[in-house]
């Protein structure tokens, strides 16, 4: 296996064995359990928050994430060391319908801890769950905003096929402009909503 | 879903505080077995086992709403969180300050105000002066009057009181109030709509009233004793500077701006007098910038004064924010641009043409150095377009009315639809009485549809470059279907009553057979607006970096595409002008082979109509056409030089897509181009005709010595563009050396300085723009011939292409081919 030399900006490197160090899974967030099942999400839900809280600059509150996780457990995937389960990777998505004629999965955050980046932790992360998307959800496109300075970003999401369609004035709060990105997934992302077929309400459901 | 808690029925929170229940023992006592992090919304006390992760809710509730709530105990989110220092907590706004101190506070508001325009908020800048704060709570919890505003209890003032208690409670005071009197104009143009809340201007007032009782004039005599009091009273040697920046403020409030009427189409009139208020207001400002050094020396304010205390004391629906205060220099050019800015929309004065003014607004709506101020933006919609849709304030003219000049300047001018709108009620109409009232029904819906488009254009003045290509884009639409309902109702006249307008070309024999072409006016002024706004999407889409290198490639070719064919539809219009002109001019040819009679009479009486009233318009819509030519005759072949660079480089092998892709090229195509994926006519490229595009111009490039080729190509290009540019900025040079001359007999120019400064900048862009590619394409061709580029298979291993946009036409970035430093 492959291993990349870390900075982790204390001036101590860090080894990361791509594959076998780092554990991807879904973080479903699923009501009840155990007390040590308990105990142990919340520890993992404060980590999350923790991280994104560190790395992102948009603060969001509990109910941001409850609002996600909640509404669609299969979308939010951590990264954690298997050395001693830290999570140091999450990404948090949802899926709803857009304008009634197509469903869109929305990317809300993704945020890796900087000492473990460089090591395709976000790439994992973000193929994890765009599939899920698909497979779930059956979305026929994938959003996310991304800071026009963010250029790492721009080009982690750019290379995976998300074409920038707008560009948002001053979107956050530090008064950064944003781009909008969407990855095209069915014919349907292509054309404009006034066009397309309602959904059938029927199916609905199966989308949200 | 019954909510009970024992005594909870018992809060009255308009009762003391002493009364309130505190129930959050009670609320973890039922939540702490199960519940880990407190999540519950809304607690039933019947329940005691909420399970862990469990989201108890009414069923009216969306977890969504919750998202906008702001999580107490967060400190990111909990404003109430926020430590306030001992000086902030006690800081006392009755007591008296000495003059260097008020000095530096009226300096701060004055740059608080000005950073709140330069995107912050409310919060963060003016409304976190203790001073500010105080007075407006008491204006608000009083009853409010002016004497409601004030910092303590209410002191009758003499004009010998203590100075340093003047200072604050007189002074200072109304300075405070004539900057609130800024902020409530600026909250009105906000309130608008004209502006997007909190990407162009954020108007949270925390629940303040921004002194909407209080009438301007009695702020400007509350500034106007202060002024009078330092005059006689204060012996303070640097008293002028606090004189100044109070009357700064009086001549920045006092014009009314918005009642100021333009007449169109009259003589040119006087500048109003209330301008002259903003030109002493600039005036003082750029001579107080000049004193930066004296302001640089001024104490800092009092500890205390400027505090985030009112995000954590006041309605705060937003995150705790530091305070943000721009430098000084920063803030005197904000302060002189945005009066300058407002200043120019009154060279409105000084136009009549309807495409002169369009000129104008496109300018200012597009101006990106130096951008317009929000203020200037913002205003000059609201000034041009009055809430009663009339232009200007000018009751004569309306938006209805300005559409119908607008059609007349391009396409309908003596057209025969409009003449027989103008007829209808006259005898020997082609149209029955039955009919006609079917045919004036549906001209005025298409009228009527037309006109909610062409005003929704005019809201995109004030509105930020993204925001403008939205609208751009969505307008593609708009247009779309407009031009389907006109070509059908220009038909059906045509076909129904043969009220048709028409040119004549000579045919393709050579019989001297002319043929016969519909023209229909209003689809092709349509038609040549929709080209226009799909333009402005593609292009705009550059200059915002919306496009990646290897989208740029197809986005040059189809803006090149689309300038071809909206050029081909100006010949039309061009035809069709000329074919009207010239039935006018050979109108005495007629006369003169008629017997002499009612018929010839008639005939002269309707030359004398036309040749007077009707050839000048269209004479000037030739010129118009002509300007049109050229820029877009510009566009198209800097367009076609992009596109051929873009087909070496695609051929080298630099514009591939990521390696990680996910998506298929069709796709990706398909969604770049979904605005223009609905329109009809012209054709929408699919993806199959872009490769076979793409196939056809790889073949002109797909050998060494084609590429050479191709680059001398675009060079020889390049220098005939560059030729055309110089010979437009020569005339507009040429222009402004004669703009006495050029002044029509109303003593209206055709541009104004700014219109004049706006397109010759605008021209030398596209100048260096071409510099640019011609410089790319030399370099390209001697890095062609280098033996580093031998083997041109592997040329995208070690090279990358580079988009320079600084110094270049923000359309036409420059390419550059430089090596890869990552590789």
């Amino acid at each position: 296996m492959s291993s990349d030399d870390v900075d982790d900006h204390n001036g101590r490197v860090i080894k990361v064995h791509k594959d076998n160090d780092i554990i991807y899974t879904t973080f479903e967030f699923v009501p009840g359990g155990s007390k040590s099942r308990i105990e142990e999400v919340n520890n993992d839900l404060l980590h999350i928050m923790k991280l994104v809280n560190e790395h992102l600059s948009e603060p969001y509150s509990i109910y941001v994430y409850r609002f996600f996780l909640n509404n669609w457990p299969k979308l939010c995937h951590i990264a954690r060391l298997k050395s001693n389960n830290e999570i140091i990777g999450v990404i948090i998505s949802k899926s709803e319908p857009h304008r009634n004629t197509r469903i869109r999965g929305y990317l809300g955050m993704l945020a890796i801890n900087p000492t473990y980046r460089s090591n395709g932790i976000a790439k994992r992360l973000i193929e994890m769950n765009i599939n899920n998307m698909i497979k779930f959800y059956k979305v026929d496109e994938i959003i996310l905003e991304a800071e026009v300075i963010n250029k790492t970003a721009l080009s982690l999401y750019e290379n995976f096929g998300f074409i920038r369609v707008k560009r948002l004035f001053r979107y956050y709060l530090n008064t950064h402009d944003a781009y909008r990105l969407i990855l095209p997934i069915t014919e349907k992302s292509c054309i404009r909503s006034t066009f397309l077929e309602q959904l059938d309400p029927n199916q609905l459901e199966d989308y949200i | 879903m019954d909510y009970s808690i024992e005594g909870i029925q018992s809060i009255d929170i308009n009762n003391d505080s002493s009364k309130y229940i505190d129930i959050t023992d009670q609320f973890f006592d039922v939540t702490k077995v199960e519940l880990g992090i407190g999540f519950a919304l809304c607690i039933n006390m019947g329940w005691a086992d909420i399970k862990h992760g469990e989201i108890v809710k009414a069923k009216s509730f969306s977890l969504f709403q919750g998202t906008h709530a702001l999580e107490m105990m967060n400190k990111r989110l909990d404003t109430g969180l926020v430590e306030l220092s001992k000086e902030e907590r006690e800081f006392d706004v009755t007591a008296g300050r000495n003059f260097d101190e008020v000095l530096a506070i009226m300096n701060d508001l004055l740059k608080y105000l000005m950073s709140w325009l330069n995107n912050s908020s409310l919060s963060r800048t003016i409304l976190s002066c203790r001073y500010v704060e105080v007075l407006l709570v008491n204006y608000c919890t009083g009853n409010k009057s002016l004497a409601s505003c004030r910092f303590g209890a209410n002191v009758e003032l003499k004009d010998d009181d203590d100075e340093e208690s003047l200072l604050i409670h007189k002074v200072l005071r109304s300075f405070i109030l004539g900057c609130l009197e800024f902020v409530k104009f600026v909250l009105f143009l906000g309130q608008q709509g004209v502006l997007y809340e909190e990407e162009d201007i954020n108007t949270t007032s925390m629940g303040l009233d921004i002194l909407s009782k209080i009438s301007k004039q009695d702020i400007i005599n509350e500034l106007e004793k202060s002024i009078n009091w330092l005059q006689k009273f204060c012996n303070h040697m640097n008293k002028n500077y606090m004189i100044d920046l109070l009357l700064m403020i009086n001549n920045l409030i006092k014009p009314n701006l918005l009642t100021i009427t333009i007449t169109f189409d009259q003589s040119s009139s006087p500048k109003p007098k209330e301008l002259l208020f903003l030109q002493e207001s600039l005036k003082i400002a750029k001579s107080l910038k000049s004193n930066k050094e004296f302001f640089s020396k001024l104490p800092q304010v009092p500890k205390g004064c400027l505090s985030q205390g009112v995000q954590r004391r006041l309605d705060n629906g937003v995150p705790l924010t530091p305070l943000n205060m721009d430098p000084f220099d920063s803030v005197y050019d904000s302060f002189i641009n945005m009066i300058q800015d407002i200043l120019v929309i009154f060279e409105l004065i000084n136009i009549q043409n309807i495409n002169h003014i369009n000129l104008f607004i496109m300018c200012f709506m597009n101006k990106r150095e130096d951008p317009i101020h929000i203020i200037a933006r913002a205003f000059l919609q609201l000034f041009y377009i009055r809430e009663d849709r009339s232009i200007m304030g000018d009751p004569k003219t309306r938006i209805d009315s300005l559409l119908l000049k607008d059609l007349i300047s391009l396409t309908c001018c003596d057209s025969k639809i409009f003449q027989e709108y103008e007829n209808y009620e006259k005898k020997g109409s082609k149209i029955n009485n039955h009919n006609r009232i079917e045919y004036i029904d549906k001209f005025l819906e298409l009228l009527a549809n037309l006109e909610n488009n062409y005003y929704s254009n005019f809201l995109t003045i004030s509105q930020n470059p993204c925001r403008q290509r939205q609208h751009f884009n969505r307008s593609i639409l708009t247009w779309d279907t407009l031009q389907v309902q006109s070509e059908m109702f220009e038909q059906e006249l045509f076909q129904k009553y043969n009220i048709n307008d028409f040119y004549k070309v000579d045919g393709n024999n050579n019989d001297h057979h002319q043929e016969e072409i519909q023209s229909m006016p209003i689809s092709s002024w349509i038609y040549y607006h929709k080209l226009k706004s799909m333009l402005e999407v593609v292009l705009r889409g550059v200059e915002l970096e919306i496009y990646k290198k290897w989208e740029l490639y197809s986005i040059f070719w189809y803006s090149s595409y689309l300038y071809e064919i909206l050029i081909e539809h100006l010949h039309r219009i061009q035809h069709a002008n000329s074919y009207k002109k010239n039935l006018i001019l050979n109108m005495p040819k007629k006369i003169k082979k008629l017997k002499s009679g009612e018929k010839k009479q008639q005939l002269k009486e309707i030359y004398k109509i036309k040749s007077k009233q009707i050839l000048p318009q269209l004479i000037e819509i030739e010129t118009r056409l002509e300007q049109d030519f050229t820029i877009f005759t510009i566009l198209k072949n800097l367009s076609d030089c992009e596109k051929y660079l873009f087909s070496i480089l695609d051929d080298l092998k630099l514009l591939e897509l990521p390696k990680l892709n996910m998506v298929p090229e069709s796709l990706s195509y398909g969604l770049k181009m979904k605005p223009f994926q609905s329109v009809g006519v012209p054709e929408f490229p699919t993806f199959t005709k872009w490769q076979m595009v793409k196939k056809s111009l790889q073949t002109n490039v797909d050998t060494k010595e084609k590429k050479l080729h191709t680059l001398t190509c675009i060079k020889k290009l390049c220098d005939f563009i560059k030729t055309q540019i110089s010979d437009t900025i020569t005339k507009l040079n040429n222009n402004n050396n004669n703009n006495n001359k050029d002044k029509n007999e109303n003593g209206k120019s055709q541009f104004t300085d700014f219109v004049q400064k706006e397109l010759t900048l605008w021209h030398n862009q596209l100048l260096r723009s071409c510099i640019g590619i011609s410089l790319t394409c030399s370099l390209l061709s001697k890095q062609l011939v280098d033996p580093n580029f031998q083997d041109i298979n592997q040329i995208h291993h070690k090279y990358t292409v580079l988009l320079q946009r600084d110094g270049y036409h923000r359309y036409f970035p420059c390419i550059k081919v430089v090596e890869n430093p990552m590789k």
